[in-house]
């Protein structure tokens, strides 16, 4: 838990390489009254969390130029406080889901816009 | 000193005549000879040839027949040397059979007839061209097998790279149209648009058939993993009531002709993967709807077992599984009604089985008088080999019921 106060003005990041999901969650976010930043891989995501340090992190796995996980690393590496961060993945097998599982928050694609909705609540409580 | 094909055949006698005699008698023969004079010669020529037949005298000074026997057979370099021993003295039965132990294969009493001494030798010669033939197959054909399996192995490999790109491939358009389906749906129920119900009634079936589709493709996946025993299972303390809760609302969604109802213990904490388990509730429950096309009541049941295994049961009043088909139904594409449209890929109990025999549980079908159809599921609570998590489970559980009854 973020414990987010009402008055947290910081955005919520959703980094994903593929446009029409990318844009997808940022209207569902920005309906419920939510700022969001957008960027299509892990290094455009690194850019942002400088430029404007967000509270949650929505999180694509693959992708080109810098990969989720890559990022995840290097977002590490960020002078704190940091983001949780939901890992939206389309991994089939078991063994990299439950790793994914286990991760602070995840998503599996293809999902219910309801249910990011529910995890983004969880995580940081929209105002 | 020795060729590939060649047979050596090792002479071993203190009297140079004897050596000679032995020489002329299997001159005739397609084998390479070797004279040595004394155990020591013996030895030393053994070290540096392979030898495929040893003739030699009993007695002789410094080390006697049975010793030089004992040694030779010793080395796991000659286990396949044939031993014949060649023997003045008149031998007892208890002789014969010491030089049996120490390895010979065969006595040739003095005087030696020339005929039998080179037919002896012939016949062995010709066991040991046979057994390196053999050796030499065999060593081909493992050579073969490995070859081949690296290649396997690598054509897996290939396929699963495949179909980790495949899953991400075919998932990712799929994320994208349902979500777009969702948004519009969300938008046309917004006032000022004043959408009619056909319309949102469409969008909902857009993204009911993209979530269709989305767990056919999973299947499908899910079985090519299947075929190799590439579903690998993570046991994970899972609350399998909270699980079955969770779908049992995701399903209720999905049908409003059906009632679902769940009996279960408050808390069921299992050693599972948390996947698998979810894949086979869901199986189970899609099954019992897709089975009672005309609605009905389906019960839910999760219990602890006595015994150290969580019970999961579904139980519907559908259409049932006709008799000829029940022998069949854990099967790869099976389907209990072909006639209609209404089975999917026939791989959802066939998945199921899998998963659960992988958790060293179990999958019944029952088929009460009354109709319907009712599938239970014993898992174990405790994954197997995994003592210290095991232990955290049962300080888990809310209450113990009973000792578990140590099914190890």
């Amino acid at each position: 838990m973020s414990g987010a106060d009402q008055g947290d003005q910081r955005p919520i990041l959703v980094v994903d390489d593929d446009a029409v999901i990318l844009n997808a969650v940022e209207y569902i976010l920005s309906d419920q009254g939510c700022a969001v930043v957008i960027a299509n891989n892990g290094r455009e995501a690194l850019d942002r969390v400088h430029s404007a340090p967000p509270r949650l992190i929505l999180l694509d796995m693959k992708m080109p130029v810098m990969d989720g996980w890559a990022f995840v690393a290097a977002y590490r590496d960020v002078p704190g406080p940091h983001a949780p961060i939901i890992r939206m993945t389309a991994a089939q097998d078991s063994r990299s889901r439950a790793t994914e599982i286990s991760a602070e928050g995840f998503i599996a694609k293809p999902f219910d816009l309801d249910d990011v909705l529910a995890i983004v609540q969880r995580h940081a409580p929209l105002s | 000193m020795s060729g590939n094909d060649q047979v050596n055949v090792l002479m071993v006698d203190d009297q140079p005549g004897k050596l000679l005699s032995y020489e002329t008698i299997l001159a005739d023969l397609d084998v390479n000879l070797i004279k040595a004079s004394s155990p020591r010669e013996a030895l030393d020529c053994l070290l540096k040839n392979k030898i495929a037949i040893v003739l030699m005298d009993v007695v002789m000074p410094e080390m006697d027949g049975f010793e030089l026997a004992a040694m030779i057979r010793d080395h796991p370099r000659y286990q396949q040397t044939a031993i014949v021993f060649v023997s003045a003295e008149r031998l007892t039965d208890l002789d014969r059979l010491k030089g049996y132990e120490m390895g010979a294969v065969d006595y040739i009493p003095v005087p030696v007839i020339p005929d039998i001494l080179r037919a002896k030798v012939s016949v062995l010669a010709e066991l040991f061209r046979k057994t390196r033939q053999l050796e030499g197959m065999n060593v081909e054909l493992e050579r073969r097998v490995e070859e081949r399996t690296a290649e396997l192995e690598a054509a897996l490999q290939v396929r699963d790279d495949f179909l980790s790109v495949a899953a991400h491939e075919l998932k990712t358009p799929l994320t994208g149209l349902r979500a777009t389906a969702q948004i519009l749906a969300r938008r046309a129920q917004k006032s000022e648009l004043n959408a009619p119900d056909w319309f949102s009634d469409g969008l909902r079936t857009l993204d009911q058939q993209a979530d269709r589709l989305t767990r056919l493709i999973a299947q499908l996946l899910d079985v090519s993993r299947l075929e190799h025993g590439k579903l690998r299972v993570e046991y994970k303390a899972v609350d399998l009531t909270a699980l079955t809760e969770k779908l049992i609302t995701t399903f209720k969604a999905r049908t409003n002709k059906h009632t679902l109802t769940l009996s279960a213990d408050p808390a069921l904490v299992a050693e599972v993967d948390p996947v698998g388990a979810e894949q086979i509730l869901s199986n189970l429950l899609d099954n019992a709807i897709k089975y009672s096309p005309d609605g009905g009541h389906i019960e839910i049941e999760v219990r602890r077992t006595d015994d150290g295994y969580a019970r999961l049961m579904v139980r519907d009043h559908g259409i049932g599984i006709p008799v000829e088909k029940r022998e069949a139904i854990f099967g790869r594409f099976y389907q209990a009604h072909t006639e209609d449209h209404r089975s999917g890929l026939g791989l959802g109990l066939y998945i199921s089985h899998q998963i659960i025999e992988q958790h060293d549980g179990k999958i019944t079908a029952e088929f009460p008088d009354d109709g319907g159809t009712r599938f239970v599921v014993s898992l174990p609570l405790s994954a197997r080999d995994w003592p210290a998590a095991s232990a955290q489970v049962k300080a888990a559980r809310p209450k113990v019921t009973a000792p578990p009854a140590g099914r190890m």
